[in-house]
């Protein structure tokens, strides 16, 4: 394999082409945070023993966080505090793919959920989820305003599957399972083609911060960094000094010759 | 390779609310942009739409004074991220991005298609080792509108390319 990857070197060499640095670069998964404990002060996220996001508070969404796939101990800690551990969990994440990891629930009984966010996109469609982390709020289900509902009796920790609608502007609600009173109206939900959503219930229905929902796009289209440079730069000083070396052995060259014809005629 | 975390950022979730969005403005204002102005490093030139490279790289186009657009990434003045690349030089000399890490926070970029314009105002400039580039702010999906500038830096090395990229980001002026 060493062998290969040489000889695979080399001829990337000759080609002038050249290879990302890093041969694990497919390897990464991505993982974003959110912080949907109602009570809880802002914190700070660790991943395996190091900080990876200063300063959320409650309603804060991280964007997502490049990770070589593997376990990780997440560790969630008071904003500034590096001693005292609020919750933690750890977390298994496989390459190429997205993650969501919130904390969720009343601060005496935070935990983490996490989920995998679908990245696999659909041309003219929205793949949309709902995730219920409101603690006090009953099983709902959502619904376009009037309608039969999207997403039906999903209760507070639960994360409904993907449904699929096309791209498009939606009035939704959301309602108590199986009843028609509105808990929350959602006016105007603009839902792009070609992206996913996921749509988080946080907050409390009895007191603060009140209940609301959050939209957030999933996944992506990753990429490795582009190759944005040919050498000419940093090679100008040996280039020059090639051609001065270049010159004077044409010169030298041209002064032997030269000579041999001088002594020839 | 011990990759320091870099710290990342937030997402700024659209909040749900029973109050009328502008449909309108929902679909008109984004744009696939063609025109890359930044007056602070005398940038004024063409932008591509590129993918990627057989590698899984986000390409860049053939141009050396031209600029590439990410075209799985976010539109202008859309939500996400657009991605610019660019080059730091060709074989002969500079290129389009040679001047991109002596841009300073608060100068202005303007991404154009014809009467359409948006402006970015510069809120970060890193950087980093390729290998450390923290490839999920730039290319994953966020709430905010954002825009990536990305170059070459640092060490050249024939096999490897340049050690280090640049990484300029810039959120839209309200």
């Amino acid at each position: 394999m060493k062998k290969l990857m040489s000889l695979l070197g080399t001829l990337a060499l000759a080609f002038a082409f050249i290879l990302p640095v890093s041969a694990d670069g497919h390897e990464n998964a991505m993982v974003r945070v959110l912080h949907a404990s109602p009570d809880a002060p802002a914190v700070d996220v660790y991943v395996n023993g190091e900080v990876a996001v200063e300063g959320a508070e409650f309603k804060a969404l991280t964007d997502y966080l490049t990770l070589p796939a593997g376990d990780y101990n997440v560790e969630i800690k008071p904003a500034g505090d590096t001693e005292t551990v609020v919750v933690a969990a750890d977390l298994s994440i496989e390459a190429g793919k997205f993650y969501t990891a919130a904390a969720i629930g009343q601060l005496a009984n935070i935990e983490i959920a996490a989920m995998e966010d679908d990245a696999n996109f659909e041309d003219g469609k929205s793949k949309v989820r709902v995730a219920h982390f409101a603690p006090d709020a009953p099983a709902v289900d959502v619904a376009p305003k009037g309608g039969d509902p999207l997403f039906s009796n999903l209760e507070f920790k639960a994360v409904s599957d993907y449904g699929t609608l096309d791209a498009g502007t939606y009035d939704l609600e959301v309602r108590p399972a199986g009843a028609t009173d509105v808990v929350k109206a959602l006016d105007g939900v603009a839902l792009e083609g070609g992206k996913n959503y996921t749509a988080f219930a946080i907050g409390l229905l009895e007191g603060e911060p009140a209940f609301e929902v959050l939209l957030a796009a999933d996944g992506g289209e990753m990429a490795e960094a582009p190759e944005t440079g040919q050498g000419g730069l940093a090679q100008t000083a040996s280039m020059n000094w090639l051609l001065a070396a270049a010159v004077l052995g044409a010169a030298a060259a041209g002064f032997y010759v030269f000579r041999r014809q001088k002594q020839d005629a | 390779m011990d990759a320091k975390l870099s710290t990342v950022g937030f997402a700024e979730p659209l909040v749900l609310a029973a109050t009328e969005i502008d449909r309108q403005s929902f679909h008109t204002e984004t744009f696939v942009p063609e025109r890359l102005k930044i007056p602070s490093i005398e940038v004024d030139t063409v932008i591509q739409p590129v993918g990627k490279d057989r590698y899984d790289r986000m390409d860049t186009p053939a141009e050396a004074d031209e600029v590439g657009w990410y075209r799985y990434g976010a539109k202008a003045g859309a939500k996400g991220n657009v991605v610019l690349s660019g080059h730091l030089d060709d074989l002969q000399g500079p290129a389009i991005f040679a001047n991109l890490d002596q841009i300073r926070l608060g100068e202005q970029v303007t991404l154009q298609r014809n009467k359409q314009v948006i402006e970015y105002e510069v809120v970060s400039v890193e950087r980093y080792r390729v290998e450390d580039v923290p490839l999920a702010s730039i290319f994953a999906a966020t709430q905010s509108v954002r825009l990536q500038l990305i170059t070459c830096a640092g060490p050249y090395d024939p096999e490897h390319g340049y050690r280090d990229r640049i990484v300029v980001t810039a959120i839209v002026k309200q």
